[in-house]
């Protein structure tokens, strides 16, 4: 999985390619060598630039404009309105921005932690399992990982459901001194847990955690097959306990890889939107958005505040380019350096 | 105790463990499957029944015939998968082009190409949202399918070149060499040499974006607004509410739009896994 | 939402006074009724199509009369007309993806709350000439109170309503349960439902969700409360006076006093609906439009005498006010075909087809001579006497923003409910609130 071809003839060297393998024919099309790199990248550039990069000036700009109905809509469009700061303003003043801020950067810390805790555990074990009983766990979190998003919530929306659901009717099981010691009550028949925006957050941060440890597991375990078993047949003979071999060796030659999971599971938590959508029912309870929700709902629910709606947006993408820049920046060098 | 019983013991410990990790990951999918063969009786009840012993084909049977939101099941799954293959086809060959430009040509801009296809990639789809659906309306193509597909190409083709660059890479540039040395044509070679050797990372980078846009829920949720026209995902946001909560149609639904994701898991598990992370680390 | 204010005045003999009024004044004009200019002129709209959205499920009744409304103006006018039903929670997203995407429909039902925000929004035609002339010059024009902005008109009252408390009659006989004629009794009665018919019966259904200011409203405006008072022409916030708070405080005691599950704080009247269908909620606040649901719902087994209604009773007896409102039909302002658009919603809202709506839907007819007709039927005295006190929302465009979008007053009782603040908290954090949506430009 190293491209090794990609580095040795990286950057540098900035003149263009074709000059440097003489007597590399220029075939059939007769264009110069030098166009053909750029010619393949047309369609891609056209389509990132059209539908990413523009679109994100365009929030930039509408976030600072007041965009409804009559300014988006194809008959008889008015122009956007300058609003200056106001949808800023606006949106800072209001409590639900700060409660959905908060759900965001808390569920992310919180459920790429455990993401990432769980994943790599899974992998130790996996990698310590023999052949058969490996596979069969492979392939048993596979389905966790297959389960499409929409599907996650639906699921752990009927696992968690009040009346019906299993997690109440297990919760029962318990017994009564235990649960009571441990909860402060013993009947759970009928317990809402999609009705607070904490408990939300609980159901939320399991069914993000089932569904994404085990790309985490699978990787670890892909990292694990690649350290030589000196390694760990040296420390055995040191008499190194468990905690300590994964300390200073498993974890040292897996840092890349887990820089790569750690970027990977923030960018798919920050922005969560799937799954929380099922489990709340739509943007029904706001004490429980996050900023993907409040942003949408701003922005689609009537009357529609599409500037408001691109300067929540705004803020969700500055914090996520913020968190992620470390990483891009360490990917950037090795590609501009090597 | 003896090392042998010792180990022994861990070995059981660990097995344990593994099935554990097992049923944690697999009863949420088996309840799905099972909530679904099971009669409203067996359903609604705060009684733990492990199996449908009344099994029925009653919920699969009304999501395929009577549906949900006016239209059959299949309506949408049709839906679903024109979008999930119209993307898959477009981005692969858009992907393709653009990573071989990238792994086999070394021109300027190109360093500021893959920064900007990193960037691209950190940018979360639903800040995109406003200005795609306003770009839609524009090209009129509210309510079609095609304006799906524009988006989810553009979602998913960053990571898609990302990905696909160090499966083109992988292959060894002296092949090529050896074809252009024969006398063949760049295009020859890119078809003879080139392709089937990437074809398998073609393969896992296609399903990955078969995936992303067979999920994709937001963009469809406001693109879509005749119910003609809505995926899996948003179909079955209407089993909630209007009619009260079905649950035996909810989770036959939500199978059906399971098993093709699952079965792609299957194909190509450890593709995925290199693909991924050779998508994102370097070097 | 689905029904909003006839002006408080509108007391049943009032408006029949009113409508006698202008029906003897509205013959006059030349103009010929629908029916007839379509008929003269023959299949003018052949080969045209109309798209109209009705709003709602499409139960055997709604569907029935919509087909035959169809049928006929397909008759009279050579169009093809092609009919798609939104549920009610989905409307404003609906319209919303119309007025944006130019996708809308040619005519429309429309609650007559939304008719301000739609016509600020510029989804509405202007058909003042359909209500000044024809059959439609006797709707009494309090009734277009709404509709009417900067004096042109935006949509047709079709069918007006009022909500009443309908019950479980066979579990009030099987119980001895009486009426409740205050709301004590009302609460008693729900304990008593819930003591015998299970723990997960909602004695008296809690509506937290799209529409729960029907309810809560009912609640305030008995205790003599008010949301909002426009004073010149800024909306000043009523919600921290103590009458409101005697209603809000009711309202969430339906919870927390255990009359509702707190495991659905979000429902509105659709779920409610299907839950008392199955025999799961003993009382809830609805109209007669839930009636033919039900039946669905239940598979048939609820109707007929099993149900009934009662006038929601004020808290020391007598009649709650009821919150009173009713449907219109509008023309879409970018409806392709807009002559055929607004001959459509003629014929629909003429005499002839707009009282058959509103009998055949279960709403009160905005024709005065129908209603007062109505009013002498038994079944219907709980619908006319809160009739007879009808209050409203803020008329305001920015009203659905703080009713469905922003949940303000369900997000208050939210709090109250979990706890996380008090009556007076909430409700004072919702009244800077509420005033802030009503007063933006």
């Amino acid at each position: 999985m190293t491209d090794t071809s990609t580095r040795t003839r990286g950057g540098g060297n900035p003149s263009p390619s074709g000059r440097r393998r003489p007597g590399r024919p220029a075939k059939a099309s007769g264009l110069p060598v030098w166009s053909i790199p750029y010619l393949l990248l047309i369609p891609g550039l056209l389509v990132i630039g059209a539908l990413l990069l523009y679109p994100m000036v365009q929030v930039a700009i509408m976030a600072f404009q007041k965009v409804g109905l009559p300014q988006i809509r194809p008959v008889n469009k008015r122009p956007p309105e300058w609003v200056g700061t106001d949808n800023f303003s606006q949106i800072f003043d209001n409590e639900i921005f700060w409660s959905a801020l908060r759900n965001t950067l808390v569920f992310a810390v919180l459920a790429v932690t455990l993401t990432l805790v769980v994943g790599t555990a899974v992998g130790v074990l996996l990698n310590k399992l023999g052949k058969k009983m490996s596979t069969l766990v492979i392939v048993g979190i596979m389905f966790a990982w297959a389960v499409p998003p929409v599907a996650q919530g639906i699921i752990w929306k009927w696992l968690f459901d009040a009346e019906a659901g299993i997690i109440n009717w297990a919760l029962n099981l318990l017994p009564d001194w235990l649960s009571t010691l441990v909860f402060g009550r013993a009947d759970w028949t009928g317990e809402p847990w999609l009705n607070d925006a904490w408990s939300i957050y609980m159901v939320l941060i399991i069914t993000v955690v089932w569904a994404s440890f085990p790309f985490i597991a699978v990787s670890v375990l892909a990292g694990l097959k690649g350290i030589p078993a000196e390694l760990y047949e040296a420390a055995r003979v040191d008499g190194a306990s468990a905690w300590r071999t994964f300390r200073k060796i498993t974890f040292p030659l897996l840092r890349p890889v887990f820089a790569v999971l750690t970027v990977l599971s923030i960018i798919w938590d920050f922005k969560v939107f799937s799954q929380l959508y099922v489990l709340m029912g739509g943007p029904t309870n706001r004490e429980a958005f996050n900023l993907s929700m409040y942003s949408y709902a701003e922005a689609f629910r009537s009357p529609p505040k599409m500037g408001s709606g691109a300067a929540i947006a705004l803020v969700l993408t500055v914090i996520l380019l913020v968190v992620t820049a470390v990483y891009v920046r360490q990917l950037v060098k090795q590609e501009d350096m090597t | 105790m003896s090392p042998l019983a010792r180990k022994r013991l861990g070995k059981i410990a660990l097995n344990a463990t593994g099935l554990l990790v097992f049923v944690f990951a697999i009863f949420p999918v088996y309840w799905m499957v099972s909530t679904a063969f099971k009669t409203n009786d067996q359903i609604f009840t705060t009684e733990f029944i492990p199996f449908p012993t009344s099994f029925t084909f009653e919920h699969v049977h009304r999501v395929l015939t009577e549906g949900v939101a006016g239209n059959s099941i299949w309506v949408y799954m049709g839906n679903s998968a024109i979008v999930a293959l119209g993307t898959v086809l477009v981005g692969a060959v858009f992907s393709l082009l653009a990573a071989t430009a990238v792994a086999r040509f070394n021109f300027k801009g190109r360093s500021t190409f893959l920064i900007v296809l990193l960037v691209a990639q950190m940018i979360p789809a639903e800040a995109l949202l406003i200005p795609l659906y306003l770009r839609v309306i524009d090209l009129g193509l509210v309510d079609q399918l095609a304006g799906l597909i524009l988006v989810n190409v553009g979602l998913t083709l960053p990571f898609g070149i990302w990905m696909l660059r160090t499966f083109v890479a992988a292959v060894p540039k002296s092949l090529e060499e050896a074809a252009w040395i024969d006398g063949a044509s760049r295009l020859t070679t890119f078809w003879r040499v080139l392709f089937p050797l990437v074809a398998p990372g073609l393969v896992a980078t296609s399903i990955f974006s078969f995936i992303t846009a067979w999920n994709e829920l937001i963009f469809a949720l406001v693109l879509m607004s005749e119910s003609s026209g809505y995926t899996m995902p948003v179909a079955l946001q209407f089993f909630f509410g209007q009619k009260g909560t079905d649950w035996g149609a909810i989770m036959a639904s939500s199978t059906m739009m399971t098993i093709p994701v699952v079965v792609f898991f299957l194909i190509v598990q450890r593709r995925m896994v290199t693909g991924l992370m050779a998508g994102a680390v370097k070097g | 939402m689905r029904i909003a204010k006839i002006t408080a005045t509108t007391v049943t003999t009032a408006a029949l006074a009113l409508g006698l009024a202008a029906c003897g004044g509205a013959e006059a004009p030349a103009e010929p009724s629908a029916a007839a200019s379509a008929s003269a002129s023959g299949p003018k709209y052949s080969g045209k199509e109309l798209t109209f959205w009705r709003l709602g499920d499409s139960n055997p009744a709604a569907q029935k009369y919509t087909d035959e409304l169809v049928a006929a103006f397909e008759q009279q006018t050579g169009a093809k007309v092609k009919v798609e039903w939104i549920p009610w929670p989905q409307v404003n997203d609906k319209f919303t993806a119309a007025a944006a995407g130019g996708t809308g429909p040619d005519v429309t039902e429309i609650g007559n709350d939304q008719v301000p925000l739609w016509q600020s929004q510029e989804a509405l035609a202007p058909i003042s000439d359909i209500v000044a002339a024809g059959d439609q010059a006797q709707i009494p024009k309090n009734l277009l109170g709404l509709e009417t902005i900067d004096g042109e008109t935006y949509a047709v009252p079709w069918g007006g309503g009022s909500r009443a408390v309908l019950y479980r009659a066979d579990w009030f006989k099987d119980l001895k349960i009486e009426i409740p004629k205050t709301w004590d009794e009302l609460v008693a009665a729900a304990k008593k439902i819930q003591e015998k018919k299970g723990k997960d019966v909602d004695g008296f259904a809690f509506n937290g969700g799209s529409d729960a200011n029907h309810l809560l409203g009912s609640l305030a405006w008995t205790a003599g409360g008010e949301y909002a008072v426009k004073e010149g022409d800024k909306w000043v916030g009523k919600l921290t006076d103590p009458a409101f708070k005697t209603g809000f405080e009711q309202y969430t005691a339906l919870v927390t006093d255990g009359l509702s599950s707190k495991s659905r704080l979000g429902q509105n009247t659709t779920e409610i609906r299907t839950r008392f269908a199955n025999n799961k909620v003993g009382m809830y606040l609805t109209a007669s439009w839930d009636l033919p649901g039900i039946d669905e719902d239940s598979k048939g087994k609820l109707k007929g005498d099993k149900l009934a209604f009662f006038p929601l009773p004020a808290k020391d007896g007598g009649e709650a006010q009821s919150f009173l409102g009713g449907n219109d039909i509008a023309v879409w302002g970018t409806a392709k075909e807009m002559d055929a658009a607004k001959d459509f919603v003629k014929l629909a809202s003429g005499k002839e087809w707009g009282v058959k709506y509103a009998t055949d839907g279960g709403l009160l007819p905005v024709y005065p001579e129908a209603l007062a007709k109505l009013a002498e039927d038994p079944a219907q005295a709980p619908f006319a006497a809160a009739f007879a006190k009808a209050k409203a929302f803020p008329a305001d465009p920015n009203w659905t923003e703080a009713n469905e979008t922003k949940a303000v007053l369900q997000n208050a009782a939210r709090q109250v409910i979990e706890g996380k603040a008090t009556a007076d908290e909430a409700l004072g954090k919702a009244n800077t609130e509420l005033e802030n949506i009503l007063n933006q430009s």
